[in-house]
């Protein structure tokens, strides 16, 4: 080969792959950098709402047959809980369900739609439990029971759609904020035709460096090593909140079966011995899967909950003991009653302790996850930048220990 | 009718199944214009959990089953010393009644709204008939216990002996009297039908095609299956239910005896109980099989609650007119 037209191909093909490793580092950082961008500023926050959605939903329901049942002795603080558990839902879909008109997956719309037809269905029906209730008329517990199986049957299971598809979307953003990693192979690329290019002309022209193309490499390892080391912290800090966002998912589920357990405690004696002892069994069933679920999960807080949960499954067998003995007069009915509405110690102190516990623990889990999602970011900012400074730096160089050369030949 | 009684409740997958069904029919029903937009959900009536449309088994001939035995003396002084070796000595010895009873049941039988854990966990028109049974045989108020059944339990425990008596709306029939005795008759009742104040329904025959309600497990779902009447039963889990689905507007009405008719009516004053009777059924206290000493005693303690004012005194305090005049105390049947 002639050194005229060798020095042409290797200009060409050195200017073509730092070109090629330019355009990757900075595409892939900027990609990597808009997913984290979104998932700290859309998907995290609308997961949470639809956390928030599914929780208030439970919430919701407990809290309902807990004023129902409070009758006269109603407290302030059950009717305002159930009106900031409608107020969250009701906020968290008008969130979920903006962000979802500009596309989202056709499920989560129809979830989400669902949810906005069906919500007002429940809040009249338990409306009209609270009305009769207020006048010790049975068919209030009716209506108490079929808001129950509205919520249970219909409510909980679209949160539940709309909870799993934002979760979806945020590990997805997740994914795909684990940096540059297609920039790395091209970098093997762009070395691959620097150093035989260096080779060439030091054969063939006999000067052992090119300043230019020296520098030019040099660049590129800089750019190289910033965007392994970036790529390496970002995939260590995604794996991190993966775990935190997993565990908040998980303690979630767990908040639910909690829900659910001393909402199916506070309905059955809703239902006033015409329950069939659905509610009971629904009990226990709640009570073996949080057994199960309070067992496996080791976030702090937890071993309080376990020993609450015993105490109240306890306390719970204690009442239905002395609810299916025959009675001589109101003290079962009126004690459990006090214990499950939380007037006197019990079955619905223990739920709050339970419930407080894992709410913290929730929440502990929520921080940690956005600090490392936030470590993800820093460690892509500014790399999209540098990376374009340094390329085109090393580009310039390697124009120039390119140009020397071909200058002699002309 | 027993075999009703006795079955158990319907699991909840056919409750579910049941109620995916209904909101189907609902929802095909409720849509007028097939060219809406299938984007936007229309919001659904639910149905309350565990409703099912009654399976057509024609309703049991009424013969003569309803006869008890025959006092053969006053009762004894109330908290005198009992016959000994005598169900009412064994209850007096232990010191309280075991009565199993309805919770749910307005004016019959339902949870006593008051927060004093002295005063009686239940109260209503038969908890008065099972104060007055403990009373003659204690001499002093409160010496009850109290067993909540569901409508399906009422048949077991008398079989079972676990509850001295069950006074829960029990109609007397020639199926149930295989199971558990019964008292002499302490109330009649007839079915009839309860609507909205605005419908022009006035008795069971305007009923032909529409839906009416009915609990699981009672006598009137059964009367309403017959093919005369031609319309469509409905099934719920108690009398509280078929008020949700009436005051919803899914079914078209309500029909059962009278006074459990009263019962839902109480509570809503936009309804009306509507026609004359279709049945006529006779009410005992059931008692498990093979205590015809405590048959006779009961019906003695009956007669005197008739005789002496008391059963006026208890009908008026929980119906009062709201059906007619007070009526007499019906009349014993004996063998």
């Amino acid at each position: 080969m002639r050194t005229r037209s060798g020095l042409r191909r290797y200009a060409a093909a050195v200017a073509l792959a730092v070109a090629a490793f330019g355009m990757t580092a900075y595409l892939g950082t900027a990609n990597a950098d808009a997913a984290n961008g979104h998932a700290r500023t859309t998907a995290e926050p609308l997961a949470v709402a639809a956390q928030n959605v599914y929780r208030a939903l439970s919430d919701a329901d407990a809290t309902a047959a807990m004023v129902f049942l409070s009758g006269a002795q109603a407290q302030d603080a059950g009717v305002q809980r159930y009106n900031q558990d409608i107020q969250q839902v009701s906020n968290g879909l008008a969130a979920i369900a903006a962000e979802s008109d500009g596309g989202g997956s056709g499920d989560l719309r129809q979830a989400v739609d669902r949810l906005l037809a069906d919500v007002p269905v429940y809040t009249g029906l338990v409306g009209t439990a609270q009305a009769d209730a207020r006048q010790d008329l049975p068919v209030g517990a009716a209506y108490l029971r079929e808001a129950s199986a509205l919520m249970r049957s219909d409510l909980l299971p679209n949160a539940q759609a709309v909870l799993r598809a934002q979760t979806d979307r945020l590990a997805a953003d997740a994914t795909a904020s684990r940096g540059p990693r297609a920039a790395l192979v091209v970098a093997g690329l762009a070395f691959a035709v620097l150093v035989p290019a260096q080779c060439f002309i030091a054969r063939r022209v006999r000067r052992r460096f090119n300043v230019g193309l020296v520098a030019a490499t040099a660049l590129v390892a800089v750019t190289t090593i910033w965007a392994a080391a970036a790529a390496a912290s970002a995939s260590g800090a995604t794996g991190d909140a993966r775990s935190h966002r997993s565990s908040a998912d998980a303690l979630v589920t767990t908040d639910q079966a909690v829900l659910q357990a001393h909402g199916d405690e506070l309905l059955s004696l809703a239902a006033r011995g015409e329950d069939v002892g659905s509610y009971e069994a629904d009990f226990q069933k709640a009570g073996a899967r949080l057994s199960s679920l309070l067992a496996e999960d080791q976030s702090p807080g937890m071993a309080d909950a376990r020993s609450g949960f015993h105490d109240w499954m306890t306390d719970h067998a204690a009442l239905a003991q002395s609810a299916s003995s025959p009675q001589p007069d109101n003290t079962a009915n009126v004690k459990a009653l006090a214990q499950a509405t939380g007037t006197q110690p019990g079955t619905g102190t223990l739920f709050a302790r339970i419930d407080g516990d894992v709410r913290d623990a929730i929440a502990a889990q929520e921080v940690a996850y956005r600090k490392a999602i936030e470590a993800v970011g820093s460690d892509l900012r500014g790399l999209a930048t540098g990376s374009v400074v340094l390329i085109t730096l090393a580009f310039a160089a390697a124009a120039f220990g390119m140009n020397q050369r071909l200058r002699e030949y002309r | 009718m027993s075999k009703r009684e006795t079955a158990r409740a319907p699991s909840r997958q056919s409750f579910a199944a049941a109620i995916l069904t209904l909101a189907l029919a609902v929802t095909a029903c409720a849509s007028p214009n097939p060219a809406t937009p299938p984007a936007e959900p229309p919001a659904v009536v639910p149905i309350p959990n565990g409703i099912a449309t009654a399976p057509h088994s024609p309703a049991p001939p009424l013969t003569g089953c309803d006869a008890s035995l025959r006092p053969t003396a006053p009762p004894p002084t109330p908290g005198s010393a009992m016959p000994a070796g005598s169900t009412m000595a064994e209850i007096q010895q232990r010191g309280y009644l075991i009565a199993g009873v309805d919770e749910d049941s307005y004016l019959f039988g339902y949870r006593n709204p008051s927060s004093d854990p002295s005063a009686a966990p239940l109260v209503g028109f038969d908890i008065d008939f099972v104060q007055q049974i403990a009373a003659a045989i204690f001499g002093a108020p409160g010496h009850v216990r109290y067993k909540v059944l569901t409508k399906a339990e009422r048949l077991t425990a008398l079989q079972q002996g676990t509850v001295d008596l069950v006074a829960d709306i029990l109609t007397v029939d020639c199926e149930r009297a295989q199971q558990t005795d019964f008292s002499a008759d302490y109330f009649d009742a007839g079915q009839r039908v309860l609507v909205n104040q605005a419908s022009t329904v006035r008795s069971v025959g305007d009923l032909a095609g529409k839906k009416v309600c009915a609990a699981a497990g009672t006598t009137s779902v059964q009367t309403l299956a017959d093919p005369e009447y031609r319309l469509v039963p409905v099934s719920a889990v108690n009398w509280a239910d078929c008020l949700v689905m009436l005051q919803q507007g899914q079914v078209d009405a309500i029909s059962t005896t009278d006074l459990i008719l009263l019962g839902i009516q109480s509570q809503d004053p936009y309804t009306k109980i509507v026609g004359p009777r279709i049945t006529f059924e006779r009410h005992g206290l059931g008692i498990p099989k093979g205590r015809p000493d405590f048959i006779r005693f009961v019906n003695s303690v009956l007669e005197q609650v008739k005789a002496d004012g008391t059963w006026n005194a208890i009908y008026s305090r929980w119906i009062g007119n709201r059906l007619g005049p007070v009526p007499a105390p019906p009349q014993p049947v004996y063998q």
